[in-house]
């Protein structure tokens, strides 16, 4: 009996440190492979990996960084200096994600985060970022990154943005469109885009008839679609809705509940997983986004991003572009100042602004005026749109840069250039 | 509200609400049997759903064989977590709960990593509607109905009928007493806990074609789960079947009637409830642990 | 070994970790470990408060939720009826306190599984409520949360001012804990552990008892979550979810349920820390800390703190196996 439990005790010790050395062990190479005579600049960044969107722009990062160093890097005052992207998962929540940004900063001693995707994860590491001064170029969908006060802080992604081009081709496209329902997630994301494009519609001519909210992870949408149904619109739109397969049941339940009319959409359908989903009488005709790499004539860097990608994986995956605008605003922010230094880039970008390429397009930050920011803090980018046609999405439409800050201002006032 | 859109709110609650039945039978099982407050159920139920669409896509096998096969796997896999795992903490609740949120982390993670982030879907097997009177209902949705019917008869049977059946009901009524009658209670617990995570597993199959298989959708069910046996009682069947009835109904008709303030009318549903029986429709108030 | 050199054993070995947690800004040097402390204390209250309630046969998996009215009674008072942080904190916590006496006196009436399924559906329930309404930020929570106001030369800019705040807080909660414990009280509380039925015989009023731990419980949750509000500057509903509970309920359970006072301290501590210490492993940290945790809880059943005992006995059992009488078999 003794010598079991001994025997037992000792196999716990030897399993639980084997687990922590596992644990230890475990660490993939650093971003900064290739780069063998370069100085290096350590950046840092925090995603969500327990999500799929998370892992997906990790492996993105994986392939457009160590191809950026061995191409040379960043050219700083004539120097070549290689990128270490160190990456810590904020599992999608404030507190993981806090001491994570705490210890990018005080440990891994970064001046620089980019390419976070939560809002709660970035708000919340945000204070730190702000009182240590250290640069951060956020995704997120929260309004309250871009408010005014945050010096170090700009908003990378589209998405605050998308709302206003996105109703110019829904115009182009669903010309006799009088009507609309918006079926949106009852979260942070969802209420502010559902407030947005409520303004957007009806400065577009057509009458809201009700916004409709579902938890966060709801999956059985037959009693939303049978409402939405019932109030007979002549286009249904998903503001700040989640691609991937929950869109996909979204369409399905509608189409099951007997709705025909046209649908629209802001973001960019992830097709595979929609189409394991919803049939293709249920996607017909969804006016949405569509990948760069998938239109005709898409720009050189979104082939080549494409190509390094699926040299790497063997697969595509559309969602890995749509997190990594922070990646392109950051070298390019470098390259204009020709300084890591985080005051002299806050200080440029908020003053003069900032215009890059990206695979997804091109891309500049503009001001706030009606979140009373009077500093370049947001980003527009040109949009491509695509309709599903046949089970496939179709190229639809480009709405170019100035197109999308025009219609930005005309329906949130001031002038965003 | 037209007869129409009611008979069609029905028929979803009643779809979704036979699914949380069965998941919650499996955890009032797993909780009254084996005495495991189970928080990686609904890790359970995204294996079953996952291993289902293994089999039918990976191997080809028809829908009701890849279900089979899955829940198999899952009982299976539920009694050897069971064995190296909870077997050494049985009877503590406490201990066994600490224990199975670990398990959840466990399986949660290495299922993204392991399965990949893609979200799955299956095709439904059984497409197109149904027409009764002027009432259209999908197919697919009756299917699930019944067969979550015939899973909870079955299930009445085992636990009415069969030996292990009164053996697990001796257990969960005193486990010291089942002991003295000569019920082996360890393989009771692990049989239990099989079962009970094996009905997940059943109800993650089941629903597969329905909505989409994620790594994340077990964390979702949990919570609602426990609040089928909050309504029904944490350790009565029958409490299981009229808890999940009323959460599926009352978040059907809840969308329909008030959209995003569904999770609230479910919240006073539930505090309506419980002032008048604090312990759920069919539970009892006990004195300890 | 008896039972004075035990006692001595204990308090030297609290005296030792009390000096250290005093002296650790001197010590660590990276404020992102100081951070780590900070959270560390603020789980160590939360779990303090659960190991009270456990002290009484109440398990609770709710105790998210008066840290988060905690949070969000203060922010709003500092924010928005301009009261100062110090008015703010012990406001926070009556409020919580008195959440808790009225949620309080029909919940513990139920004690049992009951008990615990009702906490979970308030967590939930306060979760959806804090997230529906706009006045409270919504599901985007607060924002710049203001620090404390200075008081003498204190400025509340670093770490170090914060940490000593909420160590300051974790003693004064460890102090007013141990002597509710030694007290009358205290006893009448073990009793109903021990034998709900027989205390009850012996004249001591479930309810009353059961009642006051969970209203004291809780204004030590909603104190944290005052200072939790003013040190992380935002704060967001998704933050006090029912995961949270069940995470503080682990608190409590690793470190040792029967240690009312260290078993949260060592809990909380391994909670805390192994996720962090493990971020090297990026994605597959939560398996790891997962698998540690299910072989924690397997091979010490008792809780981390029970290993000195589990020690002694052994070597005691090995001992008479030396000396030739029959051993003891488990």
């Amino acid at each position: 009996m003794m010598r079991k439990k001994s025997l037992r005790c000792a196999g716990f010790l030897a399993l639980f440190l084997s687990l922590v050395g596992l644990g230890l062990a475990v660490p993939c190479g650093s971003f900064a492979q290739g780069a063998k005579d370069m100085d290096t600049l350590k950046v840092g960044s925090t995603l969500p990996l327990n999500l799929g969107m998370g892992v997906e722009t990790k492996k993105m990062l994986e392939v457009i960084v160590p191809n950026f160093n061995q191409a040379g890097g960043i050219t700083l005052k004539g120097k070549k200096v290689a990128v270490d992207l160190i990456i810590y998962d904020d599992k999608y929540s404030a507190e993981a994600g806090r001491a994570a940004v705490e210890r990018l900063i005080y440990q891994d001693k970064v001046r620089h985060i980019i390419c976070q995707i939560g809002s709660a994860p970035i708000v919340a590491g945000l204070s730190v970022a702000e009182q240590e001064k250290v640069l951060t170029l956020a995704g997120g969908a929260s309004a309250k990154i871009v408010s005014p006060g945050n010096k170090y802080t700009f908003g990378t992604s589209t998405t605050r943005t998308s709302i206003p081009p996105l109703w110019l081709m829904a115009k182009r496209v669903f010309p006799k469109a009088t009507t609309v329902v918006f079926i949106s997630p009852d979260d942070e994301t969802g209420k502010a885009r559902a407030a947005e494009e409520k303004k957007v519609a009806e400065a577009n001519g057509v009458k809201v008839l009700d916004v409709l909210y579902y938890a966060r992870d709801t999956v059985d949408f037959s009693s939303i679609a049978a409402r939405a149904k019932g109030l007979n619109p002549d286009v249904i739109s998903y503001p700040g809705a989640v691609a991937g397969t929950q869109f996909g049941l979204q369409m399905k339940a509608m189409h099951a509940a007997g709705f025909r009319g046209g649908q629209i959409s802001a973001i960019t359908p992830q097709m595979e997983e929609i189409s394991a989903v919803a049939s293709k009488e249920a996607m017909e005709g969804l006016l949405c986004k569509i990948p760069e790499t998938d239109i005709p004539n898409p720009s050189a860097l979104a082939v080549s991003v494409k190509q390094e990608y699926m040299k790497k994986y063997g697969t595509w995956s559309e969602a890995s572009l749509t997190w990594i605008p922070a990646w392109y605003a950051f070298i390019e922010a470098i390259k204009k100042t020709d300084s890591t230094d985080p005051d002299v880039i806050a200080n440029t970008m908020a003053t003069k602004g900032l215009q890059w390429d990206m695979p997804n397009g091109k891309a500049m930050l503009v001001k706030r005026p009606d979140l009373k920011n009077t500093q370049y803090t947001d980003t527009c980018s040109e949009q491509s749109y695509g309709q599903i046609k046949d089970g496939k999405l179709a190229f639809a439409g480009k709405v170019s840069l100035d197109d999308v800050v025009g219609s930005c201002e005309k329906v949130f006032g001031g002038a965003w250039k | 509200m037209s007869g129409e859109v009611f008979a069609q709110l029905f028929v979803n609650g009643l779809a979704s609400g036979m699914v949380y039945v069965l998941i919650a039978s499996g955890l009032i099982l797993v909780l009254g049997v084996a005495r495991i407050f189970n928080f990686a159920h609904g890790e359970f139920y995204m294996l079953g759903a996952y291993a289902t669409f293994a089999f039918y896509q990976a191997l080809h096998l028809n829908f009701f064989l890849s279900v089979a096969i899955a829940v198999i796997a899952v009982a299976a896999f539920a009694g050897v977590c069971y064995r190296f795992a909870f077997h050494y903490m049985r009877g503590n609740l406490l201990l066994c709960a600490a224990a199975s949120m670990g398990l959840s982390m466990i399986l949660e993670r290495g299922a993204l990593l392991g399965f990949g982030t893609q979200e799955r879907g299956m095709p439904s097997p059984f497409t197109g509607t149904l027409a009764v009177g002027n009432v259209v209902v999908p197919v697919e949705k009756m299917t699930v109905i019944l067969l979550c019917v015939v899973v909870m008869c079955g299930l009445y049977y085992l636990l009415m009928s069969t030996k292990l059946g009164k053996a697990m009901r001796a257990v969960k009524l005193d486990t010291e007493v089942a002991a003295l009658q000569g019920v082996n209670t360890t393989k009771v617990y692990a049989l239990a806990m099989a079962t009970g995570c094996a009905l997940a597993g059943l109800a993650g199959g089941i629903i597969a074609p329905l909505y989409s298989i994620t790594p994340g959708m077990g964390h979702t069910v949990l919570l609602k789960s426990f609040m089928v046996l909050i309504v029904g009682g944490l350790e009565s069947m029958v409490g299981g079947v009229v808890g999940g009835l009323v959460i599926g109904m009352t978040l059907s008709f809840g969308h329909y009637l008030v959209g995003g303030l569904s999770e609230i009318l479910l919240f006073g549903v539930i505090g309506v409830i419980l002032v008048f029986k604090p312990g759920g429709l069919f539970g009892e108030v006990v004195e300890d642990v | 070994m008896s039972s004075r050199a035990t006692g001595r054993r204990q308090s030297l070995a609290l005296s030792l970790v009390g000096l250290g947690a005093l002296v650790l800004p001197f010590l660590v040097k990276s404020p992102y470990q100081m951070h780590l402390a900070i959270m560390l204390c603020i789980n160590i209250m939360l779990a303090m408060s659960f190991a009270m309630l456990f002290g009484t046969g109440l398990i609770t998996i709710g105790a998210a939720s008066f840290w988060a009215v905690g949070a969000y009674t203060s922010a709003f008072l500092v924010m928005h009826l301009d009261l100062s942080f110090w008015l703010a904190l012990p406001l926070a916590g009556l409020c919580a306190g008195a959440i808790a006496l009225v949620l309080g006196s029909i919940l513990v009436r139920a004690p049992g599984v009951a008990f615990v399924v009702q906490t979970m559906v308030i967590n939930m329930i306060v979760v959806q409520a804090l997230g529906q309404i706009e006045a409270l930020g919504g599901w985007g929570g607060i924002l710049g949360i203001p620090r404390p106001d200075p008081i003498g030369s204190l400025r509340f800019v670093g770490k170090t001012h914060f940490y000593y705040l909420v160590l300051f807080l974790l003693g004064f909660n460890l102090l007013a804990f141990y002597a509710l414990y030694s007290s009358r009280i205290g006893r009448a509380w073990s009793a109903i552990r021990l034998n709900p039925r027989l205390a009850q015989t012996l004249g001591i009023s479930l309810f009353r008892y059961r009642l006051l731990a969970f209203v004291i419980a809780s204004i030590s949750s909603g104190v944290a979550g005052s200072f939790y509000a003013h040190y992380f500057g935002t704060i967001e509903p998704g933050t006090f979810s029912v995961f949270k509970s069940i995470y503080i309920q682990i608190y409590g359970i690793l470190g040792g349920l029967n240690f009312y006072l260290m078993g949260p301290v060592v809990g909380a501590c391994i909670m805390t820390l192994l996720p962090e210490f493990l971020r090297v492993s990026r994605e597959i940290e939560p398996m790891l800390t997962g698998a540690i945790l299910v072989l924690l809880v397997i091979f010490l059943p008792g809780g981390v703190l029970s290993i000195p005992e589990r020690i002694s006995s052994w070597t005691e059992s090995m001992m008479k196996r030396g000396k030739g009488s029959p051993a003891e078999v488990r």
